[in-house]
């Protein structure tokens, strides 16, 4: 089975490499990026890679489409981002194959797929069974990453451009450790009373050399953040998720739930994000965290 | 300018009930417009407003609640919809809902701009818009959380996790737009009204010469399991004891001395 997968990072493509060591299909990448390919060619067996210098999803899918019409994939995977998924579409589509995001899951039974993906909003599990050719998409963190390693082919493609799109990109500017890498995320819900208070967010961060964020309604709503974590915001898979004043809903969750350790404060015993953490502190966060900032200053 | 808005039938997923066995009770559900579609059709109705828009709606479904979210487009401004009629229109792959839409504008457009939500509430799969767009060979802005309309061009911000992105381009063209893109208008009584003596056009997918819908082999669904180890302290009773069991967690999971 022949697997191409589009590449954003080198951490989900060690876990795209997982899906095919389980299918035990070749691998073959496509990345817009010269430093992700050579990163990318010690894990795979191919890398395709297009120069870009921002994304633009009409132009990206037809490139990958017509590397595709080279590879003659049956199976390809994208990330399960708002980019992946934009672009699973768009190459899905052209090729008139299934797509299925939001994939955890998948398995060989017979000659078919058994693909497990979240529904409603990550409440459910769906099961479903599909047969090849397919596209998928699988987040971050929803495999393990997978340790064999290649010694791939590079390949460098010249991009397809659209002229009927102009594209002007404004880079985020990180102060500090981007989320998606962050080894540590402190989320603030709407357990926070006043925008001054998420200092304390960032302080209990930036002393835990993490990143933070916060819930929807906090940045679409009160705009006290760009972006916020979650179905629509970015996904994070960090070793610790510290959910600070969160109600747990599942359109939050969904995006946290590949942490290795979820810890969260929240003063009601019955909030639902007590069924999704390892760790929790039912209590007043405005009591919890400055005793806590207080007790790790000290220790340092 | 002719604009074709697509909205959809979905569960409202924070009032799903479940199973003692963990399937959720789908049918029970109550169901309604999903919400950026409804952002869809409030950018549709705004481009009428300011440059005298034709405006057309439609959703795949079958139930009589479809007709329903038809007449509350209505009530917002729309002025014409349809219903493309399919049974279980959830279990369709994405591709074959793409078909019967592409089909559509076949045989009611052309259209210059075709605007729908950028992920359902149910099943959030984010892929619409983009199926659309390549089966008619036009490009598309997915995820938009601002549109403009200038010298002829549409142009959209988009937030995502790098930084904003800006793109522009001319008509036809698809967009697909976040709850972020604009506050929708609560319809009046009199658009209410209104709403319910206009007409809705129903069409079969043989009407738009689709016939070959593939669906979906789901087998199972079921409520998500999370295993996690659930340990509480109470910061009411004991707060000193609490916080040091935090950095206990802290310190065992090696981000804290
Ligand atoms: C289409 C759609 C997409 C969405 N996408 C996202 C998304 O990507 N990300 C996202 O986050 N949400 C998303 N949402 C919204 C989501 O459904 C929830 O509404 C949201 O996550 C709730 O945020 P919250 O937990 O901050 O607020 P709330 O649900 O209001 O919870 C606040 C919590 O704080 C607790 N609290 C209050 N005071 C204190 C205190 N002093 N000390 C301790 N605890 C306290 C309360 O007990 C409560 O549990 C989306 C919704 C829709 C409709
Ligand atoms: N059955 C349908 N009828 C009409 N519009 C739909 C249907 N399914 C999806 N859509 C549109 O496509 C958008 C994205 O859906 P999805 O790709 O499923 O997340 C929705 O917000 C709707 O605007």
């Amino acid at each position: 089975m022949k697997i191409m997968l589009y590449g954003e990072s080198i951490e989900w493509i060690k876990q795209a490499r997982t899906v095919a060591d389980i299918l035990d299909g070749e691998t073959i990448g496509v990345t817009p990026s010269r430093e992700l390919g050579n990163e990318a060619v010690k894990i795979l067996n191919k890398v395709y890679v297009f120069d870009s210098i921002h994304y633009e999803p009409n132009s990206y899918y037809k490139t990958i489409y017509k590397i595709a019409e080279e590879v003659k994939p049956d199976l390809s995977i994208f990330p399960s981002t708002i980019k992946g998924r934009t672009l699973a579409g768009l190459y899905a589509g052209s090729r008139d194959e299934p797509v299925i995001t939001d994939v955890v899951d998948l398995r060989y039974v017979g000659r078919f797929l058994e693909v497990k993906r979240l529904v409603y909003g990550g409440a459910c599990v769906a099961v479903l069974r599909a047969s090849t050719p397919l596209t998928i998409c699988i987040s971050q963190g929803a495999f393990k990453p997978s340790e064999k390693g290649e010694n791939g082919k590079i390949e460098y493609f010249s991009r397809v451009d659209e002229e009927r799109v102009q594209t002007i990109f404004k880079p985020r500017e990180y102060l500090g450790i981007p989320l998606e890498r962050a080894e540590v995320v402190v989320v603030a819900g709407r357990g926070f009373k006043k925008r001054e208070d998420l200092e304390m967010v960032k302080e209990l961060s930036s002393r835990l050399d993490g990143a933070w964020s916060v819930t929807r309604p906090l940045a679409a709503d009160y705009g006290w953040a760009d972006t916020w974590i979650g179905i629509s915001g970015a996904i994070v898979s960090p070793r610790l998720y510290i959910a600070i004043g969160v109600s747990g809903q599942p359109l939050h969750m969904i995006a946290a739930r590949n942490s290795k350790t979820i810890i969260a404060v929240n003063k009601d015993p019955s909030a639902p994000i007590f069924e999704e953490v390892d760790y929790g502190i039912i209590g007043d966060l405005y009591q919890v965290i400055p005793r806590l900032l207080e007790k790790i200053k000290k220790k340092t | 300018m002719k604009i074709l808005t697509l909205i959809k039938l979905t569960l409202d997923i924070s009032q799903l009930k479940y199973e003692s066995t963990g399937e959720p009770l789908t049918e029970i559900a109550p169901k309604k417009m999903g919400d950026s579609d409804k952002c869809a059709v409030e950018e549709a109705v705004r481009l009428k407003e300011k440059l005298g828009a034709y405006t057309v709606v439609a959703t795949i479904g079958s139930t009589s609640e479809n007709e329903r979210i038809i007449r509350d487009a209505y009530a917002m401004g729309i002025d014409e919809g349809y219903i493309v009629k399919v049974e279980d229109p959830e279990i369709l792959q994405a591709t074959s809902i793409g078909k019967i839409v592409s089909s559509l504008v076949e045989k009611t457009g052309p259209y210059d701009l075709i605007i729908l939500g950028a992920g359902s509430l149910d099943t959030h799969s984010y892929t619409l818009g983009s199926i659309i767009a390549s089966k008619l060979n036009i490009p598309i802005i997915a995820g938009v959380d601002s549109l403009q309309y200038v010298d002829g061009f549409f142009e959209a911000l988009c937030i995502m996790e790098d930084g904003a992105y800006t793109f522009r381009a001319k008509a036809p063209l698809v967009v697909t737009v976040t709850t972020e893109a604009n506050e929708p208008r609560i319809p009046t009584l009199k658009t209410i009204l209104r709403s319910k003596k206009m007409e809705v056009k129903t069409l079969t997918i043989h009407d738009l010469g689709v016939d070959d819908v593939v669906k979906v082999d789901l087998l199972d669904v079921k409520r998500y399991v999370v295993n996690r180890r659930k340990i509480l302290w109470d910061a009411s009773e004991d707060l000193e004891k609490a916080v040091d069991k935090f950095i206990e967690v802290l310190v065992s999971e090696g981000v804290a001395q």
